[in-house]
């Protein structure tokens, strides 16, 4: 009845009006870039008339009133209202809103959400911003980006991984990395073979995503949000959704070249005065270069012994053992600008995009090409295919597909502690020693017959001995490589229909596989003992993940105050992998690198071995939603999840489930402040959640095992040998009670925007607390095992986040905003069940650990003996005792970590700098307690004259007036003199070093980016070429770094992707990048 | 497709139309209810999906009786004749560490965190595996020899265990119900252990449910020599609690040849050799670890305490032993004690002879013991248990009391007759058992008999050590671990 009065009525309106005017108004309505705009609504103020544009953006519209206005109004786009005027043509060129498009969050499950109407805390980056920080991968684009997130680097290698961490480390063995949804699917983000202090840099499987092909990347930070993931959403979610077509509009073409100049960033400054040997007096077989003084040499060549032994490099040199040595040549940037170069990479990227009335699609081909700053055997090459496509059947039922591959090639060099690894034997080297000629012939005597193949270091100058102690970096980037090859397939399929209009059901597929394929293959002769007789490792993983969705949502309403949507899902998801392998040392023949050949039979059989395992595991979720707003002022959003999973005990009490509710009140709503000129916003939100973790797979079980004994400080007994084989327990047990982790989360927060939107204040506290936390936990051995797979452990994080931003102009010609953001977590351990500690990773001497009562992750090691009121013990000469206990030494965490941005723009010009910091983190400078140690380290050149007596750290005294090599410092106890004996003892890092005397600040603060760009258009260019637009930018990433870190970049990390972090031990180095890029648009 | 503005328009409106129409229907309430009715048919489906599949594909959840008792075996190996004994017999003095690790244990410098893996050793690979072998064969219902088997292993290492580190976990050891196992009084553990190895005769003498061949690595299942063996222990553990009599008894139905002779059998890969061999030859530990010079003085012809006479040449036994290099003098790894594959002793024939020795003299006199004593010297006469020597390099002659009484061979410095036979057995033992937990239980039972026994002097200060103390790894993990710990220069209650 109400409908047909309505009717009525609007039919005597129109009526009415038709007979007052007759105006015809035409016109084209475009956007910045002179694109028409198909749909915009076109509306006449004050009167029921409205019209659309068409597909070329033309609209035609009779006015009804005689002093008409008319709005354009579309989606994305900032709305004009115009006096017509008695114009009769009215051509408009709408302006993109950022600030309506930033407001829209990808939720968990993947639909649009008001930012304004949320009650939990996240972030948006665009695309755009993705693409423009210069990192090849995406991980890294998103540094300083977003509070509450924190992306720590492993290295500057080619397609290393980075670690992400949100809110804090929630777990001790299990994951803690985010969730990664890609267009409504879980992908994989494995981190394969990390090794924690030596090997290369691994990557993580999300590099594999091109950066261009993202539309919007959403960080849900909190528990809350994430929830719906249950147990896969521990370290939160990283929303991504990749570009699609727009609807009614053209083909348009976009081709990006790309290049960068890639250069290292931080060189370890090294001592030049005093050659290799101990004690002043050079030795060319030496360890150390605590030898001659450089400058006290003759100069002139070296006196050489021809009568012996030789050896013939590669390079066509003959070396002779050296009788005395004259030459002052020093080597350190010769060595060094034979291994480290200039990197570069080359990126194209392509797309095609458009779309009918009903349908879209996009399509996208890229490649990324790059070389690193190693000169061989380090690089990565990326390239990718993408289809994204969407199609209305009819009204109520769609289809939405997208599909990628992604193939990626990389190579990698080793690093850390390991003597086959670069840095270590590059920093390890003498200055007065070159490093050309790295292999070749050792001669025993002018008569004898050559040993080919010699591997020519430091320590072994003539190559005499088949093993070389440390790796010539020439030799570890020449005969050694470690490749990957992937090939990955992602396709999700999203089918919609809506057979009435209250209930939509949504069913989503999804598979991601891939299949990386290792080969590590090393010349007969590094350093390390494995590597000694030759190396080859060849292994395949192959690995699938099917994810399903099937979705009811259904929209109510009660009265006019109640809104609200409820939706239950059904959530199935499957993982597995399978791993085959084979590796072998001892080559039969003598194979290198350059042969090409990778032989796996070249290598004696018994020192082949044959790896093979599979695994799999499922999970399977029920779920429910409900939102609902009140008077427009209360959003309320409430989620469950129950979720069953195969690596749940037996004995646990499946199901699981995990509630979040939030809760927003947009107080500004209310009467007080609607007239409000100062606020024009205001919001306080509330949030509780719980989210969990799975235990590791194939835990729940008592398995046995063949294994192979050892025997203390001896061999071993391989068990399997023996007899007819033999199986005994594990003595790891399984656990029939397995539970997933669970993190509890509270937050409260609120989002206010003042002076009509141009300042906005983002703040949130947050509480969570992680039980039940997986640990291998240590049982006693009188019991016949040794560890329990458990849950036994609790961590505790709490934080505030901080995001401002501040548009200090807009106007149409220039506009200057600013955005910052800041983060503070504080993370305990609060229960570790009577575990001492448990090692995460890094170095024998320096680890990274759960302690109980202190932050996740913190250094241990030996440190300096104190008194229980805390002073420092000193020796008889002044220098600090050491503990004999070991414990903790530092924490890698930061106190805080924020990130601040500037863009500006004016006309067609844009600039954007971004600058980041990290502030109150430790770091364990091992490579320079190791250089010190060795005399390779800067200061260890120096040399002081003695102002008074000074006590050598072993008794000896230096008097006043002699002149020594070394520093003179105080501990406290008054100034000593630190020389050899001290470096070579608890100052360095060999022979009882004191760890926390290397304990640093690892703060750090850098321009992360800063990018300029100019979009060309014109006339010209659009009839010369047919080009609407060419863009140029040209982008400075990490161009400088402001820290009191020594020799390389602080944000490195020895485990790699790993929670053990802050730990420089020869990792390799980072980089910095000069980026040009032109993007042409059709 | 030809774009037009008016169908685009108009769906517009139709969208908004029905939207409009159909939302001020009220079904709102009732909606949510339909969804929850799905909801509740799914949740059934829900635990099927996953169920049965976190069986680990990659390794066994269960395994033959067999399989775990060649594994028992093994482990059995590794802590008789592994780092456990050579530790033991570097506070015996039959080694000397001179580098790293074993520098600190010659200095008697030792924390608690060094035995974590011997006493791992024990419990986890040796007595964990025999356990749960006597169970699965129990399941299995394969019969008494085989239990009998599993339970001489158990009782072996108990008793082994209780000698080095007094009291021990025993009823409540390897129960998954325990999981802070209590500690027994050393001495209970022994009585128990007797217990325990009774048992094992009982089964062994039913003589059927042998365990299927190839599984037993010693005897291949041959109950018979087992019993031996189990009576052999039994001597061997009443030597430990000094009950010389009852010692003497067990032993006379102890090992009867030396084909019964417990060893463990070593091969020619990296991984089954002889563990002297991997420790010295392999893992290049030579320049840590020598013979001490107590020890090679003793066997090697010409230096002054050389223990040849008339009747007596050691060299073949001193080549058997030992080798020297530029460090000092090594075992012998090429074709001797520490070769590649030289089965290492456990419980043997020459053991049970001069347990019969001892115990004979100690039980019966005199000449019970000198006829024991002859017997083994007639088993070495005849090459012993040495694998790479030639007759003319030995020589074991009978002695006669004549040799023992005051300024005879034996008793060149006049003490007693009787004692200078036990002091020469006691000798021979200490020779015989070299590089096994055993010499480490004889110096410290006869410690105080300051006349006869085997006169070793401490490395450093005044004391021998009397013990392995507890570990680290136990004192951590176990609440009812002994707080405090017993130092390591603390007599085990059975020496006290």
């Amino acid at each position: 009845m109400k409908f047909i009065t309505k009717t009525l009525f609007f039919f005597f309106l129109f009526s009415f009006q038709m007979i007052q005017a007759q105006v015809t108004i035409t016109g084209k309505v475009t956007d910045s870039q002179g694109t028409p705009i198909p749909g915009v609504s076109i509306i006449e103020s004050n009167a029921e008339n409205g019209a659309t544009t068409d597909f070329d953006g033309f609209y035609t519209i009779v006015l009804k009133t005689a002093t008409p206005s008319l709005s354009f109004r579309y989606l994305g786009y900032k709305g004009i209202t115009i006096l017509v005027d008695a114009k009769k043509e009215i051509n408009v060129t709408m302006i993109e809103d950022s600030v309506n498009l930033d407001e829209i969050v990808v939720t968990a499950l993947g639909f649009n959400k008001k930012k304004d109407n949320l009650g939990y805390a996240s972030s948006t980056v665009k695309g755009g911003a993705v693409t423009k920080s210069g990192e090849a991968n995406v991980l890294n684009a998103l540094s300083g980006k977003s509070s509450g997130v924190r992306i720590s680097r492993s290295s500057g290698d080619p397609g290393a991984g980075s670690f992400i961490q949100i809110r804090g480390l929630s777990s001790i063995t299990r994951s803690s990395q985010p969730l990664i949804v890609l267009d409504g699917i879980p992908i994989s983000n494995d981190v394969r073979g990390n090794s924690d202090r030596g090997g290369v840099s691994q990557q993580s499987r999300l590099n594999d995503i091109n950066p261009n092909d993202i539309e919007t990347l959403t960080v849900l930070k909190g528990a809350a949000a994430a929830a719906l993931w249950g147990t896969q959403a521990l370290g939160g979610v990283i929303n991504i959704t990749t570009k699609t077509g727009k609807y009614n509009s053209k083909l348009s073409v976009s081709l990006k070249t790309t290049y960068s100049l890639d250069k290292i960033n931080v060189r370890y400054p090294v001592q030049t005065k005093f050659g290799q040997g101990d004690n002043g007096i050079y030795n060319q077989r030496a360890r150390d270069s605590w030898g001659d003084l450089i400058s006290d040499r003759t100069g002139g060549n070296d006196d050489f012994n021809t009568s012996g032994d030789f050896y013939a490099g590669q390079n066509g040199r003959v070396y002779y053992p050296v009788v005395n040595k004259n030459s002052q040549s020093l080597f350190n940037d010769s060595n060094f600008d034979q291994v480290f170069g200039d990197g570069y990479f080359l990126e194209n990227n392509l797309s095609l995009s458009g779309g009918t009335a009903k349908s879209t699609m996009f399509f996208s081909l890229s490649d990324l090409n790059q070389k690193g700053i190693v000169k061989k055997n380090s690089d990565y090459r990326r390239s990718t295919v993408r289809f994204n496509a969407k199609t209305n059947f009819t009204e109520a039922t769609s289809l939405k597909t997208s599909a990628t591959y992604t193939r990626t090639a990389s190579n990698r060099i080793r690093l850390g502690a390991n003597s086959s690894g670069l840095y270590l034997g590059l920093l390890r080297n003498p200055v007065d020693f070159d490093i050309s000629g790295y292999r070749g012939d050792y001669y025993a005597s002018d008569d004898s017959a050559p040993i080919p193949n010699r591997h020519r270091s430091y320590r072994e100058p003539l190559g005499a001995d088949a093993t070389a102690t440390y790796n010539n970096p020439l030799w570890t980037i020449n005969e050694q490589e470690n490749k990957a090859k992937v090939d990955r397939f992602i396709t999700n399929f999203e089918f919609m229909t809506a057979p009435t209009s209250w209930l939509r059901f949504i069913a989503r597929a999804g598979v991601d596989h891939y299949s990386e394929t290792k080969s590590e293959f090393i010349t007969p002769g590094s350093a390390s003992g494995a590597f000694t007789a030759g190396y080859i490792d060849q292994s395949t993983a192959s690995n699938t993940m099917f994810n399903s969705d099937f979705i009811a949502k259904t929209t109510f309403n009660y009265k006019e105050s109640v809104d609200g949507s409820f939706l239950v899902g059904f959530n199935y998801n499957s993982k597995s992998r399978n791993v085959n392998g084979v590796e072998g040392s001892g080559f039969i023949q003598f194979l290198d690198i350059a042969s090409g050949i990778r032989d796996i039979d070249n290598t004696l059989i018994e020192n082949t071995v044959v790896g093979s395992s599979f695994g799999q595991e499922r999970t399977a979720g029920l779920y429910s939603s409900l939102s609902f707003s009140v008077f427009d002022m209360f959003y309320v959003d409430s989620t469950i999840r129950a979720e069953n999973a195969s690596t749940f005990g037996e004995n646990s009490d499946k199901p699981f489930v995990f509630p979040s509710t939030s809760l927003a009140w947009q107080f500004s709503q209310l009467d007080i402040f609607k007239e409000s000129t100062i606020l024009s916003f205001g919001k306080l939100r509330a949030s509780y959640a719980e989210v969990g973790v799975q235990p590791a797979r194939y835990n729940t079980s008592n398995i046995f095992v063949s294994p192979s004994y050892s025997d203390s400080l001896g061999g071993s007994l391989n068990s399997g040998l023996f007899g007819n084989g033999s199986f005994v327990p594990s003595t790891n047990r399984g656990n029939v009670a397995l539970r997933p982790e669970r993190k509890k989360e509270f937050e409260l927060g609120t989002d206010l925007r003042f002076f009509k939107n141009k300042l906005s204040i983002g703040f949130t506290y947050f509480g969570n607390t992680t039980e039940d936390v997986l640990l291998n936990f240590p049982v006693a051995n009188s019991t016949g095992y040794s560890s329990i797979y458990t849950n036994g452990a609790a961590i505790e994080n709490k934080g505030i986040e901080l995001d401002l931003g501040y548009k200090i102009f807009t106007t149409n010609e220039f506009s200057w905003s600013v955005n910052a953001n800041f983060t503070a977590v504080k993370n305990e351990v609060t229960d570790l069940a009577g575990a001492e500690s448990l090692n995460l990773g890094g170095l024998s001497a320096v680890s990274s650990r759960a302690v109980e009562g202190e932050a996740l992750g913190v250094l241990w090691g030996s440190r300096t003996l104190r008194n229980d009121d805390g002073s420092i013990v000193y020796d008889a000469y002044g220098f600090p005792e050491q503990d004999q206990l070991e414990g903790v030494i530092g924490d890698p965490n930061p106190d805080w970590q924020g990130g601040l941005s500037n863009t500006l723009k004016y006309k067609n010009f844009r600039l954007s700098v971004l600058v980041e910091t990290y502030q109150g983190a430790d770091i364990y400078a091992g490579t320079k307690s190791v250089m010190r140690d060795l005399g390779t380290w800067y200061d260890t050149g120096n040399q002081e004259t003695a102002d008074r007596n000074y006590f050598e750290s072993n008794g000896n005294i230096i008097n006043i007036g002699e002149t020594f090599r070394g520093n003179i410092a105080d501990f406290g106890a008054g100034p000593v003199a630190l020389t050899e004996s001290w470096y070579n003892g608890e100052g360095g890092f060999f022979g009882g070093g004191n760890d926390e005397l290397y304990i640093e600040d690892g703060s750090w603060t850098r321009i992360r980016e800063i990018t300029l760009s100019y979009v060309w258009k014109s006339d010209w260019l659009k009839n010369a070429t047919k080009l609407k637009s060419i863009e140029f930018s040209a982008t400075g990433r990490n161009l400088v770094l402001w820290t009191n870190f020594e020799g390389n970049d602080p944000d490195t990390n020895l485990s790699g992707v790993s929670a053990a972090r802050g730990i420089d031990y020869f990792n390799n180095p980072g980089t910095k990048s000069y980026l040009f890029s032109a993007t042409f648009n059709l | 497709m030809k774009f037009s503005s008016k169908t685009f328009v108009a769906n517009k409106k139709k969208e908004t139309a029905t939207l409009l129409k159909k939302s001020l229907k009220k079904h709102s309430i009732m909606r949510p209810f339909i969804l929850v009715c799905i909801t509740v048919f799914l949740t059934q489906s829900c635990s099927d999906l996953v169920a049965d599949l976190n069986n680990d594909p990659n390794n066994q959840t269960a395994s033959a009786y067999q399989t775990i008792l060649t594994g028992a075996e093994v482990g059995n190996i590794l802590f008789q004749t592994g780092e456990n004994a050579r530790r033991a017999a570097i506070f015996a003095g039959q080694y000397t560490g001179i580098d790293r690790q074993h520098l600190g244990f010659n200095q008697y410098s030792v924390t608690t965190s060094d035995f974590n893996a011997l006493w791992n050793d024990g419990f986890n690979d040796a007595l964990r595996n025999a356990m749960v072998a006597e169970q699965t064969a129990i399941n299995e219902v394969v019969g008494a020899v085989t239990a009998g088997i599993t339970q001489v292993l158990q009782a072996q290492t108990f008793g082994t265990l209780a000698a080095l580190y007094g009291d021990v976990p025993f009823d409540q050891a390897v129960k998954e119900e325990f999981q802070n196992p209590m500690f027994e009084e050393q001495i209970t553990v022994y009585s128990k252990t007797q217990i325990l190895l009774d048992k094992a005769i009982l089964n062994l003498e039913e003589g059927t449910g042998r365990p299927a061949t190839g599984s037993d690595i010693y005897f291949d299942g041959n109950a018979q020599a087992w019993f031996e063996n189990a009576h052999t222990l039994k001597a061997r553990f009443y030597m430990h609690t000094k009950e010389y009599d009852k010692a003497y008894m067990a032993a006379q139905k102890g090992i009867s040849t030396a084909n019964n002779s417990m060893q463990g059998p070593h091969g020619s890969a990296a991984e089954d050799a002889n563990l002297n061999y991997q420790f010295f030859a392999i893992e290049v530990r030579q320049s840590d670890l020598i013979v001490s010079n107590f020890m090679s003085g003793l066997m090697k012809p010409g230096s002054l305490t050389y223990r040849g006479n008339s009747k007596t040449n050691e060299s073949g036994r001193n080549n058997f032993y030992f080798t020297t290099n530029s460090i000092g003098v090594q075992p012998n790894i090429t074709n001797g004690y520490a070769a590649q594959s030289a089965p290492s002793a456990m419980i043997t024939y020459q053991e049970n002879l001069l347990i019969l020795a001892e115990a004979g003299y100690r039980a019966n006199g005199f000449d019970t013991g000198l006829a024991h004593l002859n017997n083994f010297r007639a088993y070495m006469n005849a090459g012993g248990y040495l694998t790479n020597t030639n007759a003319s390099n030995i020589l074991y002659d009978a002695y006669s009391t004549a040799d023992f009484v005051a300024g005879g061979i034996e008793n060149t410095d006049s003490i007693g007759t009787e004692e200078a036979l036990l002091r020469e057995i006691l000798e021979e033992r200490y020779i015989t058992l070299f590089g096994q937990v055993e010499v480490f239980n004889d110096i410290r039972r006869t410690e105080n008999e300051t006349i006869v026994r085997v006169p070793v002097l401490p490395n450093v200060g005044a004391v021998l050590p009397q013990r392995f103390i507890y570990p680290q790894s136990e004192i951590d993990r176990n609440n009812n671990a002994p707080n405090p710990i017993p130092d390591l220069f603390d007599k085990t209650p059975i020496n006290k």
